[in-house]
């Protein structure tokens, strides 16, 4: 709707004051004072309008990792005259503006204009749209029109942190991979050495060995298998704010293992048991891969005093054989509780505790501490309960790297595995 | 142009006191320093003032009222001292309200375009010239034919107003038609 400036209205009404003065004092001097504001004002009663402008909002590209620029721009078209555009940003937050200014104004005529903007994507989530408040007037502005636009929905993925060590799944698929099978077959890992049988091939004997004994030996070895991985998510609660929690740190926990895991050609599924249950079914290969980003993206810690369970999850979500790495901040009852039964229904199961003492703040006073002492003391039970159970409890403070918790995490499952046999 | 565009708002701010300050000087000298003229002027300044750090038009244009009002007084109490000051009080009263609108405008921290800076300027150089033009008339009139009387001043200045816009507007449509006809020399195509 094109409507009158207070710039055209204050004029109309100055104009009409200083002409009535000029009336009363019967002098023309008023009149003249008055002759800007009534030229103006009738110039943009006569002629001016602000001109027809469509305008249309790009954002590219439109899914991006965390750190990463995006491109925003907005092409004017106009028709009808002269004008000028003012545009107000928007910005929303995890987004920062690099180049271009959050509030411009500019002159435009017949023809095609564009201004553009750059953003980095400084915090991973389901961004939400930027819009843009364009204000079209004529070029004294004295009328204007208003538009809002919003340009489409930004998805930030989170930059994944480059693990090299890997939590190896105990049963393996018998598709191709990076972990050792504990079978004997083709591959690189050398296994043994033992007698040569009807069948071996001639390239597996072990040349050395069956010189020193007179007889043919030939080297096994294991070969790189794949398995099946589904990620859980703990996300009944989260603690810190909101722009650091461990939720937060979870997801990326999560990404970083989807992103190893997928690089090993196991299949990868999620499973996020919270205020809203969530799965993705195990797969393979980058759609896979952005398949879970994009879930993760959306991840968000709903209050819910429901009691759930793993029961309500499909079958297909949790095959079989998969191992189950739970990441977790161990806060929950249901989270922890969820995990336990995962383990009793016979689930390969690790835990990555993000640990939710860095967001915290300090205790003040003796009984905050005393507090704390028995929080930490009943978490601590937790980690102790869980790994009676089997379950290896690797224990991840936010900022360090993960690396070393995956190893712990390795060396335990090795030495259940060890005293298993 | 940039750089000159963030500091615009604050300079167009002190630019509207300064010349706001110049009128109500003038009002008051031209008046002869009557206390109801001086008192007007005063808070009109006043009113300007707050207008501009809250950014409110409306106190802008209140002030303005003010000022008209104190010179009307003025006028009319004295008769005026023969057109001179209003060579002065018309231009610097308009430019005062428009750059104080202006600061306004750009208050948000608007970045304008080198473009919207010049239309703008040139918008205020042309009234300027048109207020001094209009005013030059009634003091003419004034000195050859002091029998005219005020309808025939006023019809004067309606005149010069009249001529000012209809320039303006041939102004504005020539502007228009350049803009596009440079438009189509670059080759711009339509979406």
């Amino acid at each position: 709707m094109i409507r009158p400036t207070a710039r055209v209205v204050g004029f109309a009404i100055i104009g009409v004051a200083a002409l009535f003065a000029s009336a009363i004092t019967r002098r023309p001097e008023p009149a003249v004072v008055a002759a800007p504001f009534l030229t103006l004002g009738l110039v943009a009663m006569v002629a001016l309008r602000p001109p027809q402008v469509a305008a249309a909002v790009a954002v590219e590209p439109a899914r991006l990792l965390q750190g990463e620029q995006v491109r925003l721009s907005l092409t004017l078209a106009t028709r009808g005259g002269t004008g000028r555009v003012r545009v107000e940003l928007d910005v929303p937050a995890g987004l920062r503006l690099d180049e271009g200014e959050r509030c411009t104004e500019l002159v435009v005529s017949t023809r095609l204009t564009s201004v553009t903007w750059m953003f980095t994507a400084v915090e991973w989530g389901a961004t939400r749209s930027v819009r843009l408040q364009v204000t079209v007037t004529d070029l004294i502005g004295a009328y204007e029109q208003r538009a809002e636009l919003t340009s489409g929905v930004l998805r930030v993925l989170p930059r994944e942190e480059r693990l090299r060590g890997i939590i190896p799944p105990r049963a393996l698929r018998s598709i191709s991979g990076a972990h050792l099978s504990r079978q004997r077959g083709d591959g690189i890992e050398f296994a043994d050495t033992r007698e040569f049988a009807a069948g071996d091939r001639a390239r597996d004997v072990n040349w050395r060995v069956s010189a020193r004994r007179q007889e043919l030996w030939v080297d096994d070895r294991r070969p790189e298998r794949s398995g099946e991985v589904v990620v859980f998510l703990d996300t009944f609660a989260t603690v810190g704010d909101t722009i650091d929690n461990t939720l937060r740190r979870t997801v990326e926990v999560a990404a970083a293992i989807t992103d190893r895991h997928i690089s090993a050609n196991d299949r990868v599924g999620l499973v996020d048991l919270g205020g809203v249950l969530r799965w993705v079914r195990p797969g393979g290969g980058t759609v896979q891969l952005y398949r879970i980003a994009e879930t993760l993206v959306e991840t968000e810690a709903w209050a819910s005093g429901a009691d759930k369970t793993v029961d309500v999850l499909p079958a297909r979500a949790l095959p079989r054989r998969c191992l189950v790495v739970a990441v977790t901040p161990l806060i929950d009852a249901r989270g922890v509780e969820a995990i336990r039964t995962l383990r009793a229904r016979g689930f390969d199961v690790a835990v990555i505790e993000v640990a939710p003492q860095g967001f915290l703040s300090p205790q003040s006073d003796a009984r905050s501490e005393l507090a704390h002492r028995l929080w930490e003391l009943e978490r601590h039970a937790v980690r102790t309960d869980l790994r009676h159970q089997g379950i290896a409890v690797g224990e991840w403070l936010p900022g360090e790297p993960l690396g070393p918790v995956l190893d712990a995490i390795g060396v335990f499952r090795t030495a259940v595995l060890r005293s298993a046999r | 142009m940039r750089g000159v565009a963030t500091a615009t708002p604050h300079r167009l701010a002190a630019l509207s006191f300064v010349t706001a300050v110049f009128v109500a000087a003038s009002v008051v000298v031209a008046s002869g320093a009557q206390p109801a003229v001086a008192s007007a002027t005063l808070v009109s300044i006043a009113l300007l003032g707050a207008g501009l750090v809250i950014g409110l038009p409306v106190l802008v244009v209140a002030a303005a009222l003010g000022m008209v009002g104190a010179y009307s007084g003025a006028v009319g109490v004295d008769g005026g001292s023969g057109g001179l000051e209003v060579l002065v009080v018309a231009p610097a009263l308009w430019c005062s309200v428009e750059a104080a609108l202006r600061s306004m405008d750009l208050r948000p921290a608007v970045t304008a375009d080198g473009a919207a800076h010049l239309s703008w300027v040139g918008v205020v150089a042309a009234v300027l010239v048109g207020t001094v033009a209009a005013g030059l008339v009634v003091r003419s009139l004034g000195e050859s034919a002091p029998g005219g009387g005020l309808t025939f001043r006023l019809l004067s200045v309606g005149g010069v107003v009249v001529a000012a816009a209809a320039v303006a507007l041939v102004g504005i449509r020539r502007a228009q038609a350049d803009r596009s006809r440079s438009s189509r020399a670059v080759g711009s195509a339509g979406p």
